[in-house]
């Protein structure tokens, strides 16, 4: 049996000759060891690798690879370099190769002929010394593991320390203790930290989507009083895509210098152009002339509806019921207007798939956006040189349409003036071209507030966006156009709204899960 | 074995131990028995591996006197050495120490000699050790 207070150990007798072999074995089994042999340096590597072993007894001289080649080896081997050998061997003829053997980091040495009190001295003392040796070692680690998560905690608080300090809290000692309290104690300040850095990034969405809404509020008026002045929605499209890519192309330029032929570039351009540019802009300009502007707004918000149908039907998965209650609210709201409720306009039905193109392109552009900035750093296209480049390939585009069909007005001086405009402002002259240029800064200004917005939060923020336009409009119309905002209009800026708050909950809810890390409990 | 009377078992014992008074150092297999556990059948099992395995070594040693292979020479002689001290066989251990110290550097002049003399020792040692397997009062009968 093995000594009281020394726990049996695993232990790997290599020698070439049976009888010693045998005899080792035996011996270490008697004093209470799981012990088996291999009778050379190559079967004893093989065995050491296959399984752990808590000590080696090697015999020096052996036919192949002698016991100087199997230290050699183990030594290099970083798992096996910490397992004390004890070499066995003929004190009176082979006291060189002991000397070397210890020099080469053997253990202890045992004489070929030996009695059991020497072989469980031996063996005693080379175990206790590993041991203390793996204790010392495994509290050294320990103690790295906690001042790493101190220092963790002190240059990065939003990072959770806890999973550096899962194997030490399970400790059942002084310094577990100590991790526990530690993991604790972090754990609050790192919940602390991600609480305000989550209201940060929240407060900072939200200023940018009432940013990007207030100013692109000021777009359907601003369009009705274009329109009403110079109705030539070609001409005034034309007009608006020469000044977005005339402030967003310098604009992209200042900040990140020209513009990278990237992977990617030419699809996001052709998006925001067709989408954004053409779809999203030349159906508001011709509806502006006919409807009150802040009739026109109220179907901005289409695009949250579009916007949560998108992600699942390019997917190709079934929405979360969340999504789905969401969509089906704006989606209604979409029905009410359409339906024609007391005080608002009867739509003819082109008038209203008309009226449903823009917010359609606007959720496509977002999608994109979105995707875009999904992307790792290096990938990532500046969207905002993407912007500029598709209001240029939108004029270019435009351009020939324009001139054709006569529909080009000069932006400034004697311009064509609709004696019949009932606008506030003064419908000739350089005023319309300032409201024109100011359209355009407006929506310049506007898409980059979305550019942001999906660099932030993603396509969602971008879509609320929309309804923070809507209302926005309502305002602007209100007091630039003095128009009357009808109460049927409030219906479905109602469900509108109840769509957004139903995603918000919801994704609100799953970060909130998704944050909850590890938790360790105080012992 | 065959069918001793108790008395003739006796005398047969007793000149055995006489015949090999200086052979076998029981004393030696008993504090080879303690130390492995103090199974008398392990033990048994541990000297019929001795005696087997010294055999191949006898035989080893010849070849290797009769290709001067140096090497095995001493080799043999060492294995030799180690083994006979655990399993009592003191004539036999000074033997294979000898000619290991005399194979440590060039061929010896004596090899042949000095094999003959630790195959002979070697051969007493085993008819010793083979009278003790089968002496073993009250204990399994060796194979």
């Amino acid at each position: 049996m093995s000594e009281p207070g020394t726990p049996p150990a695993r232990i790997l007798v290599v020698d070439d000759q049976r009888t010693h072999r045998e005899k080792l074995v035996r011996a270490a089994r008697a004093l209470g060891h799981d012990a088996e042999s291999v009778d050379g340096g190559a079967s004893a590597l093989a065995r050491l690798a296959a399984e752990p072993f808590d000590l080696v007894l090697l015999d020096i001289l052996m036919p192949d690879m002698d016991g100087f080649e199997v230290m050699r080896f183990m030594q290099r081997d970083r798992k096996l370099a910490d397992i004390p050998v004890i070499v066995v061997s003929a004190l009176e003829s082979e006291m060189d190769s002991v000397v070397r053997a210890v020099e080469m980091g053997a253990e202890d040495m045992l004489p070929k002929h030996f009695d059991r009190v020497l072989l469980a001295a031996r063996l005693d003392s080379a175990l206790e010394r590993h041991r203390v040796r793996t204790r010392e070692r495994e509290h050294r680690e320990h103690m790295h593991r906690l001042t790493d998560a101190a220092s963790l905690m002190q240059h990065h608080p939003e990072l959770p320390p806890g999973p550096l300090l899962l194997k030490t809290c399970a400790r059942d000692d002084a310094i577990g203790r100590l991790a526990r309290v530690f993991a604790h104690m972090s754990g609050e300040v790192h919940a602390r930290e991600v609480r305000l850095r989550r209201q940060l990034v929240l407060l900072r969405l939200a200023g940018l989507v009432l940013a990007a809404g207030a100013i692109l509020g000021l777009a359907p008026p601003l369009a009705r009083i274009t329109l009403l002045a110079q109705p030539h929605p070609l001409g005034i499209a034309l007009w608006l895509a020469v000044i977005c890519a005339l402030l967003c192309l310098p604009a992209a330029l200042w900040r990140h210098g020209p513009v990278r032929r990237q992977a990617g570039l030419m699809r996001l351009v052709a998006t925001l152009t067709l989408c954004g540019a053409l779809a999203g802009t030349l159906p508001v300009l011709w509806l502006s002339g006919s409807l009150p502007a802040a009739v026109l707004a109220t179907l901005f918000p289409a695009e949250l509806a579009f916007a949560l149908a998108l992600s699942p039907l390019l997917n190709a998965r079934w929405p979360s019921p969340s999504r789905l209650l969401a969509a089906g609210l704006a989606l209604a709201a979409v029905c009410t207007l359409a339906a024609g409720l007391p005080g608002l306009p009867r739509w003819s039905a082109h008038t209203l798939a008309l009226a449903l193109v823009a917010p359609f392109g606007w959720a496509l552009c977002g999608r994109a956006l979105a995707c875009n900035a999904a992307r790792d750093g290096a990938a990532r296209i500046d969207a905002l040189a993407a912007v500029g480049l598709s209001a240029l390939l939108a004029s270019v585009c435009l351009a020939p349409f324009t001139f054709v069909l006569g529909e080009f007005v000069p932006l400034f001086g004697a311009g064509a003036t609709d004696a019949s405009s009932s606008s506030i402002l003064d419908p000739g002259g350089s005023a319309a071209g300032l409201v024109v240029v100011l359209l355009g800064a407006v929506l310049s200004a506007g898409a980059t507030l979305r550019v942001l917005l999906a660099h932030e939060g993603g396509a969602e923020p971008v879509a609320a966006a929309s309804l923070v336009t809507a209302f926005a409009a309502l305002g602007w119309s209100v007091v630039i156009l003095g128009e009357n905002v009808p109460a049927a209009l409030w219906l479905p800026l109602a469900l509108f709204t109840g769509a957004l708050l139903v995603r918000a909950a919801v994704l609100h809810r799953l970060e909130d899960l998704a944050r909850a890390g590890p938790q360790i409990e105080l012992g | 074995m065959p069918a001793y009377r108790p008395t003739t078992l006796y005398l047969r014992n007793v000149l055995l131990r006489i015949d090999a008074i200086d052979t076998i150092d029981t004393h030696a297999l008993d504090r080879l028995g303690e130390l492995i556990g103090g199974d008398p059948d392990a033990l048994r099992e541990l000297v019929q591996t001795f005696i087997e395995e010294a055999d191949e070594i006898v035989a080893g040693l010849r070849t290797a006197l009769s290709v001067n292979d140096l090497d095995t020479l001493r080799r043999g002689a060492h294995s030799m050495k180690s083994s006979a001290q655990d399993f009592g066989a003191g004539e036999l251990a000074g033997l294979a120490a000898r000619l290991e110290s005399r194979t440590r550097d060039a061929w010896p002049s004596s090899a042949p000699a000095d094999v003959e003399a630790l195959a002979t020792a070697f051969a007493a040692a085993r008819t010793e050790l083979r009278h003790w397997l089968a002496d073993g009062a009250g204990r399994r009968a060796d194979r």
